[in-house]
C-alpha cells in the first residue's frame, strides 16, 4: 500500500501526463492559436472545456500543446545535464588527478555562473527568426549544459568511493581498461543516483522554461507553453480569468511526483 | 520636448471636471462656489435635502469658513507620489528618464511655460514676453523679486548662464538639441538685470513654445563647476540638499535609495494662488519607488500612496472595482500622446543583413505596407488588450494631440479583401489558404521585434500574427529585451518589422522633429539618413522644415496635414492605436485635475492640497 503511494501514483500521474501531451491533437477540438475573438476569458463550457484565454484561445488545447513544449523542455535539458554529469563524473572518479581536479573546479565554476543573465544576452545575438522549436531547442541545451555541474559533482564523489573499492582495484590490477570499468563496475552503480537526480532536475527545468517564458523570453507567442499560459496572471487585475492558472495543479502534481519518486529512489540508495 | 521612448506606457484625461479654471481647492457648481473635496457636500448639494442641507452646510461653513479659508486650510501635509523608477540624477540638464524628471520638474521653474492642461504656453520666470522685429525672436520681461530656493535672487545673469551651459557643445546638455534652430544655436543678450533678448535666427513654428522645459539654473551655484568643466558630474544622487536649488515649487529635503525621496515647500517659491497666498500649499512630496505597475497597484490598494500615473487599463479595470470602497478618484483621460504602431526595415540595403535586405523589396513597396494595415483589426486589439481604453489610428497624430489631427484622413477600417487586392495590384500571388508568394516565387514570411517586457505589445503580436496569416502571411515573433530592441531598431538594424511606441514630447510637431525628417535620429524605420532615401521623405523633410520656419498656427497646421497625407499614403508606420491615459487619485487630493502631457497628475504639483478625506482615505 505504501509502496502504491509513493510510486504507483506518481509513474500513473507522469504516464498520463504524458499521453495526454502525445495525444493533444486527439483530446483537443480547437488549434492553440486561433483566436476566437468574440469570446475573451470565456468560462469553461462544452465549447471550450476550460474556457479561453484574454485573446479567446481554448485553454484546454493550449494547456496540452503548451505541456508538450513545457515538459519537452524539461526532460530534454534534465537529460542533458545527467548525460554530462554522468560522463564527467565517472571519468573524474576513476581518475585521481588532474582530470577529477578539473572537473570539480568547472563544476564549481559552473555554478557561480548567472546563467539566467548568460541566457539573456546569448538570446539578444542570436538571430531573430528561431522557430518556437529551435527556441526550445536553445532553451534546453543551455538549461540542460548549464546544470550539469550538481549531477556532475556528485557522480564524480560517488565514482571515486567505487573507485576505491576492493574489488574495482582487483579488476584494475588484472588489466581492465576504463572503459570496462566504467561499464561494469561503475554505472551499475552510478546509473540509481543518476536517476534520482534526474527526478530531482526534471520539475526544476521544467520550471525554468515556464519562467523564461512567463517573463516573454523563451518560446514566443503564439506557440503554446505553459509560461505563455500563466504569462497574463502577472498582473492581479486578470480574476476573472482564473483558467489561465491551470497548469499550476499540473506543475504543483509534477514536482511532488518527482520529488515522491526520488525520495524512493534515495531510499533505496 | 523631442518625441520620447515609451516602452510601457498607458494613459490619461477627464475633460468635464468643473472646477478646472477655478482657484485652487474650488469648485463650481449652480453657480456657487463650494469646497472640491467635500463629499458630505456633494451628497448633500445633489439631493437637496433642506433640513439636512441647512445643518450640515452650517456645521461644513463653520468648519471650512468658504472656499479662500479651505484653501488655507488645506495646506500643509505630505502626498505621497508612486513612482515607477529610482531617479538617475538630479541636474536637469543631463536628466533622460521619467523619474528624474517626475522629480527635477517639481524643483525648478522655466521661462514659459507650457500648461499640459490648455496645451497652450502661459507665463512662468518670464512674465510677458514680446517678439522682436520680423518674427525672428523674443524680448522676455522676467519677474522681479524672485529667489532661488536657497534664497539668492534671481536675475538675467541666471538666465544667460542656462543658455550658454546648454549651448556650450563640450557641457553634453541633453537639451542642447532643442535650442538650436535650422541648425544653429540660437542667441541670447542681456539688455538690463530683468530684459533678456533671444535672437533665432529667423522665424520659428513653435515660437515660445521653445522656452518650455528649460530649467533656469542657479548660476551662484554652478558657474565655478562650469568654469571648471566639472559641471556633468554636479547634483548627482549623492549631492547634499543643501548644495543645489531651484526656481520650483520643492526642494530636496532628503533621497535615500531604495527608501523613497522626499521634496519639501520652497520657501522662496514665486507663484501665488487666485487669492493671493503663496504656493505651493504641501509641505512635502514623497516619491515612493515601486519599480513595478502590479506592484504599484497592490501598494495602492493596500493604502499607500495618493497618486498614481500611467496606470494601464488592466489595473485601471482593478481599481475601478474597489474605487468606492476605497476612495479613489479614476481618470480615464482619453487619448493620450503615445502612438503604438507597427513599422518595416527600409534603411538602406548596405546597411542591413543580407537576409533582411531580401525582404526589403516587399517593404519598400507602399502598396504592400497599405496592405498590412488594411488587414489589421485594431478594433479587436484596442477591445482585447486595452479593455476599449484605446483610439485607433490611422496616423500617428492621436486624438489627444487635438490641435493638430487631420479630420480629413479617415479613421482606418479593416479590410482583407483590399488588402488583397492591393497585394495583387503589386505583383504578389494572393491564393486562399495559401502562404503569399511574391513575383519570384518566394513565400512572405517576416519576424517581429517586440519588447517582452511588455505584455500588452506581445498581445498585440499575438494579434497580428492572426490578421496576417489571413493575408497569407507566416510572421514569428521575437521578444527581446526592451533596450535591446532600441538597439537594433537604431544602432545594428537587424530586425524585419518591428511593434513599437512613440509619444508626442508637446503638443506641437516640432516635438516630432527627431521622428519624420529623415535625418532624425528617432526616424524609426531608417534613423539619420544622410539623404532622404525616397521622393516622399524628400517631401516629408521640406514640409515639416517649412512648418518650423512658418508662423501662425493655421500655415503651419496646412503643412502638418501634408506630411500626415503622405503619412497615410506612404504607410512608413503602420498605425495601430493610441492608448488611453488613465491616473488615479485617491479621494481628498484636492485640485486633481491630470492632464495627458508630462507629467500627467504632478504637472500642477504647487496646486494640490490633501483635505481631509485624504487622510480618511488611507
Amino acid at each position: 500500500m505504501r509502496w502504491r503511494l509513493r510510486t504507483g501514483l506518481p509513474v500513473a500521474y507522469l504516464v498520463v501526463l504524458a499521453f495526454s501531451m502525445v495525444l493533444a491533437p486527439v483530446l483537443t477540438m480547437h488549434s492553440p492559436e486561433i483566436q476566437y475573438r468574440v469570446a475573451p476569458c470565456a468560462a469553461p463550457s462544452g465549447r471550450f472545456l476550460l474556457g479561453t484565454d484574454e485573446l479567446g484561445r481554448d485553454v484546454w488545447s493550449r494547456l496540452l500543446y503548451g505541456g508538450r513544449v513545457s515538459l519537452g523542455a524539461g526532460l530534454l535539458a534534465a537529460s542533458l545535464s545527467v548525460c554530462i554529469g554522468l560522463l564527467a563524473g565517472a571519468s573524474a572518479g576513476l581518475s585521481r588527478g588532474l582530470l577529477r581536479r578539473l572537473v570539480l573546479a568547472l563544476a564549481e565554476l559552473f555554478l557561480s555562473v548567472p546563467w539566467l543573465y548568460l541566457l539573456l544576452a546569448i538570446r539578444a545575438f542570436l538571430p531573430l527568426t528561431l522557430s518556437p522549436a529551435q527556441v526550445l531547442l536553445l532553451l534546453s541545451t543551455v538549461i540542460g549544459a548549464a546544470g550539469w555541474a550538481r549531477p556532475g559533482r556528485l557522480i564524480t564523489q560517488k565514482a571515486a568511493e567505487v573507485r576505491e573499492r576492493e574489488y574495482v582495484e582487483v579488476a584494475e590490477n588484472l588489466g581492465a581498461g576504463r572503459w570496462h570499468l566504467i561499464r561494469r563496475h561503475l554505472l551499475p552503480e552510478l546509473l540509481p543516483l543518476a536517476l534520482t537526480q534526474f527526478l530531482l532536475l526534471l520539475p526544476g527545468y521544467v520550471l525554468a522554461e515556464v519562467t523564461l517564458t512567463f517573463f516573454g523570453l523563451g518560446v514566443g507567442e503564439p506557440a503554446a507553453s505553459w509560461g505563455n499560459l500563466l504569462a497574463p496572471l502577472r498582473h492581479p487585475a486578470v480574476v476573472g480569468c482564473l483558467q489561465l492558472a491551470s497548469p499550476l495543479p499540473l506543475l504543483a502534481a509534477l514536482v511532488l511526483a518527482c520529488e515522491l519518486l526520488s525520495g524512493h529512489g534515495r531510499g533505496d540508495y | 520636448m523631442p518625441g520620447l521612448w515609451l516602452e510601457s506606457i498607458d494613459v490619461v484625461i477627464d475633460s468635464g471636471r468643473e472646477f478646472r479654471r477655478l482657484p485652487a481647492g474650488c469648485a463650481k457648481r449652480d453657480g456657487r462656489a463650494r469646497p472640491a473635496w467635500s463629499p458630505v457636500l456633494d451628497v448633500v448639494w445633489g439631493r437637496a435635502l433642506p433640513l439636512v442641507a441647512g445643518a450640515l452646510a452650517l456645521v461644513l461653513l463653520s468648519y471650512l469658513g468658504g472656499c479662500g479659508a479651505h484653501t488655507a486650510n488645506g495646506r500643509g501635509g505630505r502626498l505621497v507620489y508612486m513612482q515607477r523608477g529610482e531617479p538617475r540624477t538630479f541636474n536637469p540638464m543631463y536628466a533622460l528618464d521619467d523619474a528624474s524628471h517626475e522629480v527635477i520638474w517639481r524643483m525648478h521653474a522655466d521661462l514659459i511655460h507650457i500648461n499640459r492642461e490648455t496645451q497652450k504656453t502661459e507665463p512662468a520666470l518670464a512674465e510677458s514676453w514680446s517678439a522682436l522685429p520680423g518674427g525672428t525672436g523674443f524680448r522676455l520681461n522676467l519677474r522681479r523679486n524672485v529667489r532661488f530656493s536657497d534664497g539668492q535672487p534671481f536675475d538675467a545673469d541666471d538666465v544667460l548662464f542656462t543658455f550658454q551651459a546648454h549651448l556650450d557643445a563640450s557641457v553634453n546638455s541633453a537639451q542642447r538639441e532643442l535650442l538650436l534652430v535650422q541648425s544653429r544655436p540660437i542667441q541670447v543678450r542681456k539688455i538690463d538685470r530683468y530684459t533678456v533678448e533671444f535672437d533665432l535666427g529667423g522665424p520659428y513654428g513653435p515660437a515660445e513654445r521653445i522656452f518650455d522645459s528649460i530649467a533656469i539654473l542657479p548660476r551662484h551655484l554652478l558657474e565655478h563647476s562650469y568654469k571648471s568643466g566639472q559641471l556633468p558630474g554636479q547634483w548627482g544622487l549623492a549631492t547634499a540638499p543643501p548644495a543645489m536649488a531651484g526656481l520650483g515649487p520643492f526642494r530636496l529635503k532628503n533621497y535615500r535609495s531604495g527608501e523613497g525621496l522626499v521634496l519639501e515647500r520652497n520657501p522662496y517659491y514665486w507663484k501665488q494662488d487666485s487669492k493671493g497666498a503663496t504656493l505651493p500649499y504641501l509641505n512635502e512630496i514623497l516619491f515612493r519607488q515601486v519599480g513595478n505597475e502590479e506592484g504599484q497597484v497592490l501598494r495602492f490598494l493596500g493604502g499607500e500612496g495618493d497618486l498614481l500615473n500611467r496606470v494601464s487599463a488592466k489595473s485601471f479595470a482593478l481599481l475601478e472595482n474597489d474605487a468606492k470602497a476605497r476612495h479613489l478618484d479614476l481618470r480615464d483621460l482619453g487619448a493620450g500622446p503615445e502612438y503604438v504602431f507597427l513599422f518595416f526595415n527600409l534603411n538602406p540595403a548596405n546597411s542591413v543583413p543580407a537576409s533582411v535586405a531580401g525582404k526589403q523589396v516587399w517593404f519598400r513597396d507602399a502598396r504592400f505596407r497599405r496592405a498590412v494595415s488594411l488587414a489589421i483589426d485594431r478594433e479587436a486589439m484596442v477591445r482585447l488588450v486595452y479593455g476599449g481604453r484605446a483610439t485607433p489610428l490611422a496616423t500617428h497624430v492621436t486624438p489627444g494631440i487635438r490641435m493638430w489631427t487631420n479630420s480629413k484622413i479617415p479613421p482606418p477600417v479593416r479590410s482583407v479583401a483590399d488588402a488583397r487586392k492591393l497585394l495583387a495590384e503589386a505583383g504578389f500571388r494572393v491564393a486562399d489558404n495559401q502562404p503569399l508568394r511574391d513575383r519570384d516565387g518566394r513565400a512572405v514570411e517576416f519576424t517581429i521585434l517586440v519588447s517582452s517586457s511588455n505584455q500588452q505589445r506581445a498581445q498585440m503580436a499575438a494579434m497580428l500574427q492572426q490578421d496576417l496569416k489571413e493575408l497569407g502571411i507566416n510572421s514569428q515573433v521575437a521578444p527581446l529585451e526592451r533596450q535591446t530592441v532600441q538597439d537594433r531598431v537604431l544602432r545594428s538594424k537587424n530586425y524585419e518589422v518591428c511593434l513599437f511606441g512613440l509619444a508626442f514630447g508637446d503638443a506641437d510637431p516640432g516635438s516630432e522633429m527627431n521622428v519624420w525628417p529623415s535625418s532624425g535620429p528617432t526616424h524609426v524605420w531608417a534613423p539619420s539618413q544622410q539623404q532622404p532615401g525616397s521622393d516622399w521623405e524628400a517631401e516629408i523633410d521640406r514640409l515639416m522644415r517649412q512648418q518650423m520656419a512658418t508662423e501662425g498656427y493655421g500655415a503651419r497646421k496646412r503643412l502638418y496635414d501634408q506630411v500626415q497625407e503622405i503619412e497615410a499614403r506612404e504607410t512608413p508606420i503602420v498605425s495601430l492605436l493610441s492608448p488611453n491615459v488613465l491616473v488615479v487619485a485617491r479621494r481628498g487630493v484636492g485640485n486633481f485635475r491630470p492632464a495627458v502631457l508630462d507629467h500627467y497628475t504632478l504637472w500642477n504639483a504647487e496646486e494640490l492640497f490633501l483635505g481631509p478625506e485624504a487622510g480618511a482615505a488611507k
